[in-house]
């Protein structure tokens, strides 16, 4: 547990020892996608105003946080190796797949605190704070396990990014349709969740309501 | 700004070392072992503190749970409903009909339905003071959508009851604070971007049942005042768009030492009056906590608010916050011998006593306008103006001219009323007749709209703007009302322009009748002008009073001779900045006087003669002083030289050409022939010297443009010499001068000395003649020829235009910005001609059309050129089309600011950027048509008629092009 802290905590601090106990062998290959995980189910709670928007039911709700988490750990799979892949063809880097994998995973320990960004107010400057702290955690990781330089890294975790995208505008529209159809299952409604639409919903009087 | 950084100059220095603490290295480290060595000595304390850290983040994460919740519907049916409801601090009395509702939303140290002591003091009072059909709400819990105090009904219920024990047992002790940071997290809710709509809307459901439930009426419309003390001011503001949306009603929102955020709708309150001592420590802190009240956050509700005068500061002088000194105060005494509390009831009757902003219609208190029409000899005065003429040689205008009247509601059928002014020889005995005036063109149906004119015309309206308030709620209001109810007092004094069709009924005109069945018809638009009879003459010297002796011209010898005429030229008024329009001092000096002048105006009644507007023959005569046929020198002359002498009192005429004739200048002016159709091109500077126009404090001196057109005449005056005569079409947005949208000859736009440019501005006339597109083009198979004009195609946009600006598309306010404005909607008017004219002929069979070429090989070679210019110009004045989807659609919509939509705004101009600036528009436009062919009269004048030492002429801004 204490090797666990260690690791978040130098993580937190941008510290490069956290990424080298990864690449000394001392940290179990599942804990940074756990951290992930993690990380994902604290946005969840830091955006769930939209869950509520919604109005989504209370087991649902709780439901629909665990399931989106999964979807972004998978998103968050398939960025990694994207990274990898970009990594590896421009820079010809000799890294496995899964050190990229750990290393981008125990990157996201900021977001463990993303479930601060329900505060009233202080909460969207304190998740722009946070989006900040993990990039710039995101290209530490990469630089200490890959030993690539800052600028290779921003530019393998940026086309790793922009090949994602990619993906899913083309290829991975199937796959993108099942996510978002799990999750509006999930919900039981029709999830909302562009600002405008959003805006739209709230301008709405809700329906169902019995007039007070 | 300045003002604002030395108010919170304290917050920026804290904040500023707080920012040094966090990035210079090493203070990381010093903080660490300044924490350590607190928990050393003060070990215990240092802990609570850190533990009420986090209860207080673990009390905010928490609080947006109850509007959540409610909003999802996850307290189920039986909690749904409120608590309680609010209560009237005073009972109705039942025969007296409420005129205002009063709703008291409490600071944030209420922890149940009844406000603080001080605050249940402050109704009491509040209530004495106030007439009786001034209802007010209280006992509403803003904290809670539900209306659950903290001490009933909650789990934490039995805790907040201890804490109120204390707090009323002993007001300062420290335990009180709690209550406030539990509300304080409530107010952070209302103010946060995505919890705040759904906060407000249950507050706002709140007060509305409140309200319906003590005998609001149903139907909603009566007038509510939100009165927020501290916290209460965000929870006012935020609930305030939604009780619009659901009462129909004006809210007026009195923040009493409020604390809110910079992005509540500001401007759906009829007014936002902020009370704030001088002492008070919390409320300032709205204006540092949250950016958007911050001066940099330029079109933040909160600014926009403030710049279109919705919100009044009202200082309270030595008062803070809460008790003790605070607004609510009862015991201290202030250097006027009040306590701050009778101070506050005293500022808040006053207020809420005061009739409603909405009931009398906003007037145009301190514009130009109305200082200019207290000027008699500058409007229309039948009595006056129809006196005989003093002297033959001041001869009458032969056109129908007259005062536009605005019918009243229940009296439209289409015509406004036109009192007779001057009509052409023969009708004479129609002067004095109001007769019913129409315009017929079948184009007008597209423009006539319905006004409802919007809550930024009023303002505008407030802050001095002339807009159409006189067509607030009428349905299809057509240009000629549009243009006769374009001010406030029927004053517009038009010419009619075109043939007039005279309809004179049976009926004698009676007192009762006056128009006695009188009737006008015109198919073209009236043009606004000045003045009911012209001369021409050259000033001798000034005798006493106004008057001037003057020469007249006489046709017969050619020259200015015969008996001396004695004029009035009345001093006008200066403007709201103190700049005189027009001066008549030294008119007599200088080349412009012996080449005479064109004075129009009226009789004064007492055998003298008014002008009231008068221009240089320099600007009306066809006879340049310099022609340049040389390609490089004339745009040289049309970009550089033309604007780089700004001599006050200096005119000039100079025909330009890039065409190769020779360089023969007699050539390319004989080309002029008396009938040529001309564009004009019209753009004026700005007014610059020791009376300095407050436009130009920014620097950048943007201009006018405007497009108009002309014709070579013969002046009658002149004994017949070749001169121009010019009308404009003003795209111009609404304004404190007066200036109306629409078609203004020269006489009222540019030399009345009252109303007009010419006296206090730097203008530029410059009339294109250019046969592919002034020239006229014969349509049609043989035997039903008619002949078409592009210039008539144009007009017709440019008058659509004009009137859309005048009711600025139904919302009654047009405003510039950097896509609308009068260069690039006059451009815009200019683009859809253009695309009239492509699809008229590029529409037709390829086959008929080749047959035309032949039958009018002339017209076909013009023709070519046209569809030349039309591609040049179609790239010049597009060249990003994608950002300007409005102009390839032909829709848009006037009638909002620049503060609505600012960078899409941004981006659209810049779409078309070559009409951003009135000059470069001009010299844009100008290029093109010089280079394919034409020729171009410049006139330019600065500040003539008159010389005023304290004011100079600035030229446009341009750029390259």
């Amino acid at each position: 547990m204490d090797a666990f802290t260690d690791l978040v905590g130098h993580s937190l601090r941008l510290h490069p020892d956290g990424y080298r106990m990864l690449a000394s062998g001392q940290v179990p290959a599942w804990w940074g996608v756990l951290i992930a995980l993690l990380a994902a189910l604290s946005q969840g709670v830091g955006h769930a105003f939209i869950l509520f928007v919604n109005r989504v039911t209370p087991v649902r709700f709780a439901l629909s946080l665990v399931v989106e988490a999964i979807l972004l750990v998978v998103g968050f799979l398939f960025w990694a190796l994207s990274t990898w892949l970009v990594a590896r063809l421009a820079f010809a880097v000799p890294v496995p797949p899964a050190a990229v994998v750990l290393a981008l995973g125990v990157a996201h320990a900021p977001q463990l605190l993303a479930f601060l960004g329900a505060l009233p107010y202080l909460g969207v400057p304190w998740l722009t704070l946070l989006s900040l702290w993990t990039a710039i955690a995101f290209v530490v990781a990469l630089v200490e396990v890959a030993g690539l330089g800052a600028w290779q890294a921003f530019t393998a975790l940026l086309g790793g990014w922009l090949v994602m995208l990619l993906l899913q505008r083309r290829a991975g529209q199937p796959l993108m349709r099942l996510g978002r159809g799990l999750l509006n299952r999930t919900a039981g409604v029709q999830l909302v969740h562009d600002r405008r639409a959003l805006r739209a919903l709230l301008a709405s009087a809700p329906p169902g309501r019995p007039p007070r | 700004m300045r003002l604002w950084l030395r108010r919170h100059r304290r917050w920026l220095l804290a904040a500023l070392v707080l920012l040094l603490a966090v990035v210079l290295p090493g203070t990381g480290l010093l903080l660490v072992l300044a924490r350590g060595a607190l928990v050393r000595s003060f070990g215990l304390a240092v802990d609570l503190v850190g533990i009420g850290l986090v209860l207080f983040l673990l009390a905010a994460f928490l609080a947006p749970l109850e509007a959540l919740g409610w909003w999802a519907g996850w307290f189920g049916d039986a909690e749904e409903g409120p608590a309680s409801l609010g209560e009237l601090a005073v009972p109705l009395a039942p025969e007296r009909p409420v005129r205002r509702w009063l709703v008291y939303l409490d600071g944030i140290g209420q922890a149940s339905q009844e406000a603080l002591p001080e605050g249940e003091d402050f109704l009491r009072r509040l209530a004495a003071v106030l007439p009786a059909d001034i209802a007010i709400l209280r006992g509403l819990m803003p904290y809670s959508i539900s209306n659950q105090p903290l001490t009933e009904g909650r789990w934490l219920a039995r805790f907040w009851r201890w804490v109120e024990l204390w707090r009323v047992r002993r007001p300062l002790a420290w335990l009180g604070l709690l209550v406030n940071l539990r509300n304080l997290t409530v107010v952070a809710v209302s103010a946060d971007g995505r919890y705040g709509p759904l906060y407000n809307a249950g507050m706002a459901e709140l007060i509305v049942e409140s309200l319906l439930a003590n005998g609001y009426p149903a139907a909603g419309g009566t007038p509510i005042t939100l009165l927020g003390f501290s916290g209460g001011g965000q929870i006012s503001l935020g609930a305030l768009p939604h009780l619009r949306r659901l009462l129909g009603a004006p809210v007026e929102v009195i923040s009493l030492a409020g604390v809110f955020a910079g992005n509540n709708r500001f401007l759906q309150a009829e007014h936002l009056f902020h009370l704030v001592g001088a002492r008070d420590r919390v409320a300032p802190l709205g204006s540092i906590l949250f950016p958007r009240r911050w001066p940099v956050h330029h079109y933040s509700d909160w600014n926009r608010a403030l710049r279109r005068g919705r919100v009044t500061l009202v200082p309270l002088g030595p008062v803070g916050h809460e008790l003790p000194g605070g607004v609510m105060d009862a015991r201290r005494t202030l250097p006027d011998g009040r306590t701050p509390m009778q101070q506050t009831v005293d500022l808040v009757s006053a207020i809420v006593a005061a009739p409603s902003s909405g009931e009398g219609a906003p007037t145009a208190g301190g514009s130009n306008y109305q200082r200019f029409i207290a000027n008699p000899w500058h409007r229309p005065d039948a009595a006056r103006d129809l006196a005989p003429l003093p002297d033959r040689r001041i001869q009458p205008r032969p056109h129908w001219i007259g005062r536009l009247i605005l019918p009243a509601v229940g009296e439209r059928d289409g015509s406004v009323g036109f009192e007779v002014l001057q009509t052409p020889p023969g009708w004479g005995h129609c002067r004095g007749r109001i007769a019913a005036l129409r315009w017929r063109d079948p184009a007008l149906a597209q423009v006539t709209i319905d006004v409802h004119v919007s809550d930024e015309a009023r303002d505008s309206a407030r802050a001095g703007n002339l807009h159409p308030l006189r067509l607030d709620g009428w349905p299809q209001v057509s240009p000629l009302e549009s243009l006769a109810g374009a001010h406030p007092h029927d004053d517009v004094l038009v010419r009619l322009d075109g043939p007039v069709t005279v309809l004179e009924g049976e009926v004698p005109p009676t007192e009762t009748t006056p128009a006695g069945g009188l009737q006008l018809e015109v198919g073209a638009e009236p043009l606004q002008t000045a003045g009911l009879a012209r001369a021409l003459v050259r000033f001798l010297r000034p005798l006493t009073g106004d008057s001037w002796e003057a020469l007249a011209f006489d046709p017969a010898r050619g020259d200015f001779t015969g008996p001396p005429l004695r004029l009035r030229l009345p001093e006008p008024l200066a403007n709201q900045e103190g700049i005189l329009p027009a001066s008549a001092e030294g008119l007599a000096d200088g080349d412009l006087n012996q080449e005479g002048w064109l004075v129009s105006g009226v009789p004064d009644g007492e055998g003298g003669f008014v002008v009231q507007a008068l221009l240089p023959r320099r600007l009306r005569r066809l006879a340049p002083q310099r022609v340049i046929a040389h390609r490089r020198a004339a745009w040289r002359y049309v970009r550089h030289e033309a604007w780089a002498d700004t001599t006050p009192g200096a005119a000039s005429a100079v025909l330009v050409s890039r065409r190769a004739t020779g360089g023969e200048a007699d050539a390319l002016l004989a080309e002029w022939q008396e009938g040529d159709r001309l564009l004009v091109l019209h753009v004026f500077g700005g007014i610059g010297g020791e009376q300095r126009e407050q436009a130009l404090r920014g620097g950048l001196c943007t201009g006018h443009f405007a497009y108009g057109f002309g014709r070579v005449v013969r002046e009658p005056l002149a004994g017949g010499e070749l001169s121009v005569a010019v009308d404009y079409r003003q795209v111009y947005a609404h304004n404190p001068d007066g200036v109306v949208a629409g078609a203004q000859d020269r006489w009222r736009y540019l030399g009345e000395r009252q109303w007009g440019w010419l006296g206090s501005r730097p203008v530029a006339d410059i009339l294109v003649r250019f046969p592919p597109f002034t020239g006229s083009y014969t349509l049609g198979a043989p035997g039903e020829e008619r002949q078409r004009c592009p210039l008539d195609t144009f007009a017709r946009q440019l008058t659509a235009m004009t009137a859309r600006y005048r009711i600025g598309d139904g919302s009654g306010g047009s405003f510039v910005g950097p896509a609308h404005n009068c260069a690039q909607d006059s451009n815009l008017a200019l683009f859809a001609a253009i695309r009239d004219l492509d699809a008229e002929i590029r529409g037709s069979a390829p086959q008929r059309r080749l047959a035309w070429e032949q039958r009018h090989p002339e017209q076909a070679e013009r023709l070519r050129t046209l569809l030349e210019l039309e591609r040049i110009l179609r790239g010049r004045l597009l060249p990003i089309p994608p950002l300007r989807q409005d102009w390839q659609r032909g829709s848009f919509r006037l009638g909002s600011s620049l503060d609505e939509q600012p960078l899409r705004d941004l981006l659209q101009g810049l779409g078309s950027w070559r009409s951003l600036l009135p000059r470069l528009a001009c010299e844009t436009m100008l290029r093109v048509f010089l280079d394919l062919g034409a020729s171009a009269l410049v006139l330019r004048a600065n500040q003539v008629g008159g010389h005023n030492p304290r004011i100079a002429p600035v030229a446009p801004f341009t750029m390259g092009c």
